[in-house]
C-alpha cells in the first residue's frame, strides 16, 4: 500500500511540472502586453520597460518558464500583477472560502444524492424512478450562473429570506482567522451569531454549486444499485434467506457505491470549476472570483497558479478516491489492478 | 443480403459486410428505442425545433436582433415584445431566438475539431501501440487531469476574448476524451477477425485503419458526441458569461445573461429568458444523448 501511495505523489509531481509546462505556453502565446496593461494606457515606454524587467517579462520563453519552474520548488509562485502581492499568499487567503462553499456543496450533494440515487433503483420504473431522473437530467443542464441568478431572485428579492452575497453582511466581523473558513471560525469562537449569518451566506452559493455534481451523483447512484440489485453475490444472499434489510445495507450499499466514489472524486474538479461561475455570481471572494479577475488582468502568475492548485487538489482528490476502493473492495489491492 | 454463416465463409470482406448491415438493422431497432422513451422523444422533438430555429431564425424573428429602440428600453414582456427589451431596447425575444446560432454553431464546431483530433491522435496510438501510446495516452492524461472548464478558462484568457477563440479553447481541452474512446475501440477492434483476415489478404496498413477499424468506431463516437452537444452548449454559454466569449451586443445567451444581471432586481425577465433558452437547450440534446446511449447499451439485452 504504501509504495504505490508514493508512487503515485511522484507521479503527482510529473503531471504538476506538465501542467505547468502546459498553463505556461497557454498564457504566454497571448497577443496582449500585459507590462502595458500594469503600467496604464497613458504610461511612457520607459517606465512599461521598467516594469517589465521587474517582472521578468522581457526575458526569452524558455528563461521564464525555467525561472518559474525553479521558483515553484522553493514555493514560489511568482508575484500578482493585480494585487502585486506574491500568489502564494493570495492563493492561501482566498481558498478557504472556496473550500468552505466547495465542501458544503459536496455535503449537500453526498447526503442528497446517494439516498435519492438509492431510491429511484428501489422503485425502478415507477413515478418516483421517473421524477428523480428527470430532476437529474435537469440539474446537469442548468446553466449554474442561471440558477445562481434565479435564487437571488426569488429568496432575496421577493422572499427577503437570504442574503443576495458575499460571505457576511456589511455589518457582521469576520471571525478570529484560524481555518479562513467562517462557519468553522465561528464554531472555534463559540460565536452563533456570526455563525448563523455566515451560513444563511452559504446557503444559496451552496445550493448552486451542488445541483450540477447532485445530479450525476443520482444518476450514478441509481444505475449502480440497480446493476448490483442484480449481480450473483446478492441472488445469494436472498437465496439464503437474509433479511431485504441486511442484502441493502451489506451486500447492494457497499458495492453499488464504488462507482459512485469514483464519480464523486471527479466532481472535486467539476466543483472547483464550477466554483468560478458561482463565486462570480455571488461576489463570493474565493478563487473563483480571483481566477476572474486574473483572467481579464491578463495576470498570467495569478491564473498558473491557480490552474496548478485546482489540478493538484483534483490529482489528490482522485489518489484519495482510488484509496477508498481498496478499503471498500479488497479485492483490487490483492490482483493489483489499481489504476495508475 | 448475406445471412451470419454465409458471411463466416465468404472471407473478410461478406464478414465485413455481415457486421454492416447488422449495425444498419441496429439502427433501425436504436431509433425505435430512442422513440420508446418519451424523454428521449422529447429531447429528439426539441432539438429539431432548435435546429430549425437556427436556421430559420431571420424568418421568424419580429424584430432586428440589434437594433437600438432608445424609446423602448426595459420593457416588461408584452403582446408587442413577448419576452421584454434589454438596455437598449433590442427585443429580447428576437435576440434569443438568434441565440440558437452561436450556440450550435459552438457545439457543432467544438465537437468538430474535438472528434477529429482525438480520433486521429485514438487511431495512431491505439493501432501503433508501444512508445507511440504511451506519449499520446500520457499526454491525454495529462489534459484529462485537469478540470475542463479551468483551463479552457485560461486557454480563452490567453487566446483573447472572442466567441471563435473561446470555441478553440475550449475545443483545446475536448480532444482528450475522444482519443482515449477511439484507443479504447482500436485496442477492442485490432483483433477481430476481419481485421486479422484483412491482414492475411495483404492489405496495408492505412487501408485496415481507414477501411476496416475507423467506420467500426463511429458508434461510441456518436453516442459521444450526442452526450456532449449538451455540456459544449453550457461551457460556451458559461465562458460567454464570465466575457471570455461572445461580446455584447452579440445575441448569445450567456453574453446576454451577463449584461442582464445587472438589472436583476427591476428586470428579472432580462437574465430569465436567455438562462431558460440555455436550460433547455442543453435539456434537449442531454436527453437525446441519454436515450441513444441507453438504446445502445448492452443493458438493453437482458
Amino acid at each position: 500500500m504504501l509504495p504505490y501511495i508514493l508512487r503515485r505523489l511522484a507521479l503527482l509531481v510529473v503531471v504538476l511540472v506538465g501542467m505547468s509546462a502546459i498553463t505556461f505556453a497557454l498564457t504566454h502565446i497571448v497577443p496582449g502586453d500585459p507590462a502595458r496593461l500594469l503600467a496604464g494606457p497613458h504610461a511612457r515606454q520607459e517606465q512599461v520597460d521598467a516594469l517589465a524587467r521587474l517582472y521578468g517579462l522581457d526575458r526569452p520563453l524558455p528563461e521564464q518558464y525555467w525561472i518559474y519552474l525553479t521558483g515553484l520548488l522553493r514555493g514560489d509562485l511568482g508575484m500578482s500583477l493585480t494585487t502585486r502581492r506574491p500568489v502564494l499568499d493570495d492563493l492561501l487567503q482566498y481558498l478557504p472560502a472556496t473550500a468552505e462553499l466547495a465542501f458544503a456543496a459536496l455535503a449537500l450533494t453526498v447526503l442528497l444524492g446517494i439516498p435519492l440515487g438509492v431510491l429511484a433503483a428501489l422503485r425502478h420504473g415507477r413515478a418516483t424512478d421517473h421524477a428523480v431522473r428527470f430532476l437529474a437530467v435537469a440539474g446537469v443542464s442548468l446553466p449554474a450562473f442561471w440558477l445562481g441568478l434565479g435564487l437571488q431572485i426569488i429568496f432575496f428579492q421577493q422572499l427577503s429570506l437570504l442574503p443576495i452575497g458575499g460571505r457576511l453582511g456589511s455589518l457582521d466581523a469576520p471571525p478570529a482567522r484560524v481555518t479562513g473558513a467562517y462557519l468553522v471560525d465561528a464554531l472555534l469562537a463559540a460565536d452563533t451569531a456570526t455563525f448563523a449569518a455566515a451560513a444563511g451566506h452559504l446557503v444559496l452559493p451552496a445550493i448552486t454549486l451542488a445541483a450540477g455534481s447532485l445530479a450525476v451523483v443520482t444518476r450514478m447512484m441509481r444505475a449502480s444499485v440497480l446493476e448490483t440489485l442484480d449481480a450473483d453475490y446478492v441472488r445469494t444472499a436472498r437465496a439464503k434467506g437474509l433479511s431485504e434489510r441486511v442484502v441493502l445495507g451489506r451486500h447492494v450499499l457497499k458495492n453499488a457505491l464504488i462507482p459512485t466514489i469514483t464519480v464523486l472524486g471527479l466532481q472535486a474538479g467539476t466543483l472547483l470549476a464550477g466554483a468560478v461561475l458561482v463565486e462570480a455570481v455571488f461576489s463570493w471572494p474565493g478563487i473563483g472570483l480571483y481566477t476572474v479577475r486574473a483572467i481579464s488582468n491578463l495576470d498570467y502568475a495569478a491564473v498558473m497558479g491557480v490552474t496548478l492548485l485546482v489540478s493538484a487538489i483534483y490529482v489528490l482528490a482522485n489518489l484519495l478516491v482510488d484509496l477508498a476502493y481498496v478499503v471498500l473492495d479488497p479485492r483490487i489491492a490483492e490482483q493489483g489492478t489499481m489504476r495508475t | 443480403m448475406t445471412t451470419p454463416p454465409m458471411a463466416q465463409l465468404a472471407g473478410p470482406a461478406g464478414a465485413e459486410a455481415a457486421f454492416r448491415t447488422g449495425r444498419r438493422r441496429r439502427a433501425v431497432t436504436t431509433a425505435g428505442r430512442v422513440l420508446a422513451n418519451p424523454l428521449s422523444a422529447i429531447g429528439l422533438v426539441l432539438a429539431l425545433v432548435l435546429i430549425l430555429i437556427a436556421l430559420a431564425a431571420p424568418l421568424l424573428v419580429p424584430y432586428d436582433p440589434l437594433t437600438i429602440d432608445a424609446a423602448n428600453r426595459l420593457l416588461p414582456p408584452s403582446p408587442t415584445h413577448p419576452f421584454g427589451t434589454d438596455e437598449a431596447g433590442r427585443d429580447i425575444f428576437s435576440r434569443v431566438l438568434y441565440g440558437t446560432r452561436p450556440s450550435l454553431l459552438a457545439a457543432t464546431v467544438i465537437l468538430g475539431l474535438a472528434s477529429v483530433v482525438g480520433t486521429v491522435i485514438g487511431l495512431v496510438a491505439g493501432f501503433r501501440g508501444g512508445r507511440v501510446d504511451e506519449l499520446l495516452m500520457r499526454l491525454t492524461d495529462m489534459f484529462l487531469a485537469f478540470p475542463a472548464l479551468v483551463l479552457a478558462m485560461g486557454a480563452a484568457a490567453a487566446l483573447g476574448p472572442s466567441f471563435f477563440n473561446a470555441m478553440i479553447a475550449i475545443a483545446i481541452v475536448w480532444w482528450p476524451w475522444y482519443a482515449r474512446l477511439v484507443r479504447g475501440q482500436v485496442l477492442h477492434l485490432k483483433h477481430e477477425l476481419f481485421v486479422d483476415a484483412a491482414r492475411v489478404a495483404g492489405a496495408s496498413e492505412r487501408r485496415i485503419v481507414l477501411r476496416h477499424i475507423l467506420p467500426n468506431c463511429w458508434t461510441p463516437i456518436i453516442v459521444q458526441m450526442s452526450l456532449d452537444v449538451g455540456y459544449a452548449i453550457l461551457t460556451m454559454a458559461s465562458l460567454s458569461f464570465i466575457g471570455l466569449g461572445a461580446q455584447p451586443p452579440a445575441p448569445e445567451w450567456g453574453a446576454m445573461v451577463a449584461v442582464g444581471r445587472d438589472y436583476i432586481l427591476d428586470q428579472p425577465w432580462y437574465v430569465a429568458f436567455p438562462g431558460m433558452a440555455i436550460f433547455v437547450a442543453v435539456m434537449a440534446f442531454n436527453l437525446l444523448g441519454d436515450g441513444l446511449q441507453e438504446a445502445l447499451s448492452p443493458r438493453w439485452r437482458r
